[in-house]
């Protein structure tokens, strides 16, 4: 890539308006990181079989099409498309025009999910139901909205110093537990952890002094004690996370999911069931299978090898996010890209870990594979803002 | 970007890297390591198996009629899925259903959910009433039965109009029945659901939790061929538990069909005489309180009859029995029907007994046929006078005429003397080993008294049968008992003082075999030796045939539903050591009984053509109280006694002197046999079939003999007056049972 980025280099010069604009769309297309975007690809592609193949027999018991969820899954990676083509053309620098704007409606957005507008879906008030069968999880889209505020705050343009001011930490700081607060009375718990390790990426990558880091994860870790200590959740959340540890206590409940969950992992053994002959999925063993556990069908009927290949395709995303990050030009979008990644690789790392009894049952997606409309449309923006940072660092170096 | 950025997005990566290591290590760990546990987690949440079962064997008699078989109710079922699938949730065809069956729709809602499913209402589990059974098939909501010719119609009309009744379905069903009512019915026997005790036995191992198994008689002995094997589908069923397809389905395999030896004529017959019997009894101021039967093929053990009256009829447990009709069936004041008579309950022998005593006193030397031994009016032992029946003398008499007088001072004298040898009052003789001791008990033993017969049918009662050292441990186990006793009750002084004193006594004081004892068991009295009637008949039939014990069968063949025919043989269980000889003195004796003007059994009518030799039996039951005069009436014969082809033993208990009921009856079930006297022959001539009845292949039974007495389908038949003393103390076991069971529950 560096090379084609240096022969393209001197016709970047006159990179303002008018024109510039057809010339980076073309040189775009070509310098896209494109091992990150056919990974992607290759993740939304699995992911609508994945949950074609969850929900098919279930909707044809209920009379209803068994195509359902595929088309809509399609129609939702179609716009997230769109949606990530559009944030890797604009130019991310005048992201940080927009992010005071982008930040402000995510928190809009939070608030409305929490007045009589949103709807409440497995005990987690996190929805807003639009007309046509549509809903909006605000949240999926704060988490952008977090990546690119805390890189425009912690990015800042500094001139002698090459780490952010203390006092900027914690405007971070500050800023990132406006929407935390509101999603901590939805509840999602889910989301406050991934918000979470957002913040400690973006802070760890800004420079900033390694005590803040330890301190702000000796502080995540006495909080999560607090949480569990004093009983400050409810009780279901309480049992959700702390199931996995003794998942197979009670078959009833959370317990069961994991339980469920395990056993058609299990069931798929090297080399799975066969894609659509999972029995565990096919008899609808699994709870919330074409979204939250969406990845005990690759495990049962995709097996250990196909399994890999999802987790394969989820390191080489992460990898090609960290390699953004390193040869990001600017704070900016190294920043941008160490948000997307921390996002990414700790929301699968949950996600993936509780179907596999490892970590605790939280209602959070596998990123691009996952049914859901924002969290595909929220990660699509996402991935464009990586191939965004991408382009710039390559066509400028 | 500064080398300490560049460096944290070294870390960054590094971990990144290891979070997707750890995945990749746990799912190798769940996939492959583990897979295989998994696996059998998924099966087991994915798969029920239904079993279906064969239709079970028929039972015929020895002519082919049918004495159990199956018929086919209609049963109206309903499958939940279907009906909750239409719009309204099935409401409509609910309300179509209700006035159809006659069942309120609140009925049949109630009938079809599911125990222990959360309502989805009120999120509680659902309780009583509901449906206990498998989720996985149609729920029955209501069956006709096969001769409802109203309910069937009822049943084809909701099965025409299938397009009204998504969701309903009609289905046969297969019940067990017994055309001839009580007939025969402690022989049959019945079926009832499996019990959880049973299911964890190895004989019942594979059968399911729904099964009917024969919890008596033949139903229970014969299960495992009758019941065939089970059609067995399995399905895959979902998270709800829908079932979504069938994994594999065997086909059923029919039971065996099982012939028996008895004869439902004969054994029409012998319970009609019974019945007669009884009255007779009555009719002399006798209780009749039961009565039994046998008829045995005399030589191969075949049961061609066996009667006990009460009986009952085993259709009341077809579809299961109240708790209320059970109670009635097992109630002391009714001499409890369920009990047989013929196997299940053992008699004090009385003279019939003699068999054994007579066949000592030849075998062991201590006499010859014609000795003659003195039959005075009494035998003194010490104090004690032990009279001859009624106080009759005969003076000096032989073997034959002891047997056929039923002196029992003749056997007294041999007795006493045997007891002497044996030691007297000492548990063993200090002195000598002569190894003819105790031989009036050991003679006994030989006859198969004391033990099971080896019937083919479960339940049987060994009887009793002690000798010295056994009746001394028998006794010791009950003076350790008063010893219990005599602190324990304290409401009941009487008996706590009873007790006191049997504790008090020396224990070998206790366990000495009294003379009197001696004397009385060489008579089979005393309490020293029950026997069953059919032990009866078995010993008699061995002596009757030249020494050989048979089991008693009443199986005769098994035929496979593909036409094969297994023969059951017959069983011998021992030999008596009964030289021919003897034999043939005994045989005399017997003989002279029937066939001699002054015999005890002359005056009983056995046709004098049909050459009969018997025994009566006259079992005092207590020599005072209310109890003086019913002694258990007892006769024991054999047809012909040149070569003895039939054994028949009756006995009515309470009935009085075995001349003047049991033998009656005794020779009014030869009268049937042949058809003699006014009596209707059971069979054209005298004889069982020789051959079996033939099956074709669609089932149809041709009988192997024309001309047979026709057989009607018989009530439950009553015995006469129930033994007070027997209620009584029924009643108080059963009291004692509850108290037991009250405070078992109380500290537990």
């Amino acid at each position: 890539m560096a090379d084609v980025a240096s022969r393209q280099a001197p016709r970047m010069a006159p990179r303002r308006r008018g024109g510039a604009r057809d010339l980076v769309h073309d040189e775009q297309v070509r310098s896209l990181d494109w091992v990150l975007q056919v990974a992607v690809l290759g993740l939304v592609i699995m992911g609508a079989l994945l949950v074609w193949a969850a929900t098919k027999d279930g909707q044809a018991r209920a009379g209803l099409d068994p195509n359902a969820y595929l088309k809509k899954d399609i129609l939702d990676v179609g716009i997230g498309l769109l949606l990530g083509a559009f944030a890797a053309r604009v130019d991310y620098r005048a992201l940080r025009a927009y992010a005071p704007i982008v930040y402000v409606l995510s928190l809009v957005g939070l608030i409305a999910v929490l007045s009589p507008l949103g709807s409440t879906i497995n005990g987690a008030h996190s929805w807003i139901v639009l007309p046509a069968g549509f809903q909006i999880q605000p949240a999926e889209f704060a988490k952008v909205a977090l990546v690119v505020g805390m890189a425009m705050i912690l990015g800042e343009k500094r001139d002698a110093e090459n780490k952010p001011r203390g006092s900027d930490v914690l405007l971070v700081l500050a800023l990132a537990a406006v929407p935390m607060g509101l999603i901590m009375l939805q509840p999602d718990f889910g989301t406050m952890m991934v918000f979470t390790f957002i913040i400690l990426g973006a802070i760890a990558i800004s420079g900033a002094d390694a005590r803040w880091v330890v301190g702000l994860v000796t502080a995540g870790v006495l909080f999560g004690a607090a949480i569990i200590g004093f009983h400050l959740l409810k009780p279901y959340q309480e049992a959700r996370l702390t199931s996995f540890a003794h998942a197979t206590q009670d078959i009833s409940s959370t317990g069961y999911n994991v339980a469920q969950a395990k056993t058609a992992i299990g069931n798929g053994g090297l080399f799975g069931q066969g894609l659509f002959h999972g029995t565990q999925t096919n008899g609808g063993y699994v709870p919330e299978q074409q979204t939250d556990f969406v990845f005990t069908v690759a495990g049962e009927e995709t097996g250990f090898v196909g399994s890999s290949v999802i987790l394969l395709l989820l390191a080489i995303v992460l990898w090609r996010g960290v390699r953004i990050a390193g040869r990001a030009e600017e704070p900016f979008g190294a920043l941008i890209a160490a948000g997307v990644v921390s996002w990414f690789a700790f929301q699968s790392f949950i996600n993936i870990g509780m179907t596999l009894g490892i970590m605790p049952v939280t209602g959070l997606p596998l990123p691009f594979v996952s049914y859901g409309g924002s969290s595909m449309f929220a990660e699509m923006l996402a991935v464009g803002l990586l191939q965004n940072v991408h382009l710039r660092s390559s066509l400028r170096s | 970007m500064t080398d300490r950025v560049r460096q944290r997005v070294l870390v960054l990566g590094v971990l990144v890297l290891s979070l997707v290591a750890t995945l990749f290590g746990r799912l190798w760990y769940v996939q492959v390591l583990s897979g295989p546990t998994y696996r059998a987690a998924a099966v087991a949440n994915q798969q029920r198996t239904l079993s279906t079962p064969a239709p079970r064997g028929a039972i015929l008699d020895d002519e082919g009629r049918a004495l159990a078989d199956d018929a086919y109710e209609y049963v109206v079922t309903i499958n939940q899925d279907t009906l909750a699938a239409q719009k309204d949730g099935g409401a409509a065809v609910l309300a179509r259903l209700s006035p159809i069956l006659g069942e309120s729709v609140t009925d049949l809602k109630n009938k079809i959910r599911l125990c222990g499913q959360p309502d989805p209402k009120t999120g509680k589990k659902v309780g009583q009433p509901c449906y206990t059974g498998s989720p996985y098939a149609p729920i029955p909501v209501k069956d006709y039965a096969p001769n409802d010719t109203a309910g069937l119609q009822k049943a084809l009309g909701i099965e025409e109009r299938s397009e009204l009744f998504p969701g309903v379905k009609v289905a046969e069903q297969q019940v067990r029945q017994y055309p001839y009512g009580s007939l025969a019915g402690h022989e049959l026997g019945y079926l009832l659901p499996i019990n959880a005790q049973q299911l964890t036995e190895p004989q019942y191992a594979g059968y399911q939790p729904t099964d009917l198994v024969g919890q008596s008689g033949l139903e229970q002995q014969y299960d495992k061929q009758l019941r065939g094997t089970d059609s067995v589908q399995k399905v895959s069923v979902d998270a709800a538990g829908r079932v979504t397809g069938t994994i594999s389905q065997t086909q059923p395999v029919p039971g065996d069909t099982l012939v028996t030896n008895i004869d439902a004529g004969l054994q029409q017959a012998v319970d009609k005489e019974l019945q007669n019997g009884i009255k007779l009894a009555q009719r002399q101021g006798k209780y009749g309180t039961t009565a039994a039967a046998v008829v045995l093929d005399a030589q191969n053990g075949a049961v061609l009859a066996m009667s006990s009256l009460p009986n009952y009829d085993p259709n009341e447990f077809t579809g299961g029995i109240s708790t209320a009709n059970y109670a009635k069936l097992s109630d002391p004041h009714a001499s409890n029907p369920l009990i047989s008579r013929a196997f299940s309950a053992a008699y004090p022998p009385g003279s019939t007994f003699k068999i054994s005593s007579a066949s000592t006193i030849l075998h062991y030397g201590l006499a010859t046929p014609t000795t003659p031994v003195d039959c005075g009016g009494a035998f003194k032992v010490g104090n004690e006078a032990f009279h001859n029946f009624e106080g009759e003398a005969l003076g000096y008499i032989d073997l034959y005429t002891a047997i056929e007088k039923s002196c029992d001072t003749y056997f007294y004298s041999f007795a006493y003397n045997q007891w002497l040898a044996d030691g007297g009052l000492r548990l063993t003789p200090a002195t000598r080993a002569k190894p003819d001791r105790q031989v009036f008990v050991t003679m006994a033993k030989a006859y198969g008294y004391g033990k099971d017969t080896g019937l083919d049918l479960p339940n049987e009662s060994a009887g009793v049968l002690f000798d010295r050292q056994e009746k001394a441990q028998v006794v010791k186990a009950e003076q350790k008992q008063a010893c219990i006793g005599a602190t324990t009750h304290p409401d009941d002084p009487a008996r706590e003082a009873a007790d006191k004193k049997m504790c008090d006594t020396p224990t070998d004081q206790l366990t000495a075999l009294q003379a009197g004892d001696a004397v009385d068991f060489a008579i089979g009295q005393g309490g020293q030796v029950n026997v069953t009637v059919l032990q009866q008949a078995v010993a008699y039939a061995a002596l009757a045939n030249g020494g050989t014990l048979y089991a008693p069968q009443v199986a005769k063949a098994f035929i496979a539903p593909d036409g094969t025919v297994t023969k059951v043989q017959p069983k011998v269980t021992g030999h008596l050591p009964i030289s021919p000889a003897n034999r043939a003195a005994l045989m005399k004796g017997f003989t002279e009984v029937v066939q001699s003007s002054g015999g005890t059994g002359s005056g009983a009518g056995f046709p004098p053509q049909l050459d009969v030799a018997g025994k009566t039996g006259t079992a005092d039951v207590a020599a005072t109280g209310i109890l003086a005069n019913q002694a258990e009436s007892w006769f024991v014969s054999m047809q012909p006694a040149s070569n003895p082809k039939y054994v028949i033993a009756v006995m009515i208990e309470h009935g009085g002197q075995g001349a003047l009921s049991a033998a009656i009856v005794n020779a009014n079930i030869y009268k049937d046999m042949y058809g003699l006297d006014g009596h209707p022959a059971v069979w054209p001539n005298g004889q069982p079939p020789a051959t079996l009845p033939s099956i074709s292949p669609i089932g149809t039974v041709t009988p192997p003999q024309a001309g047979i007495i026709g057989v009607t389908p018989q009530p439950p038949l009553p015995g006469g007056t129930p033994d007070p003393i027997a209620v009584e103390n029924a009643i108080a076991e059963q009291a004692a049972q509850a108290a037991a069971a009250a405070a078992k529950k109380g500290g537990g």
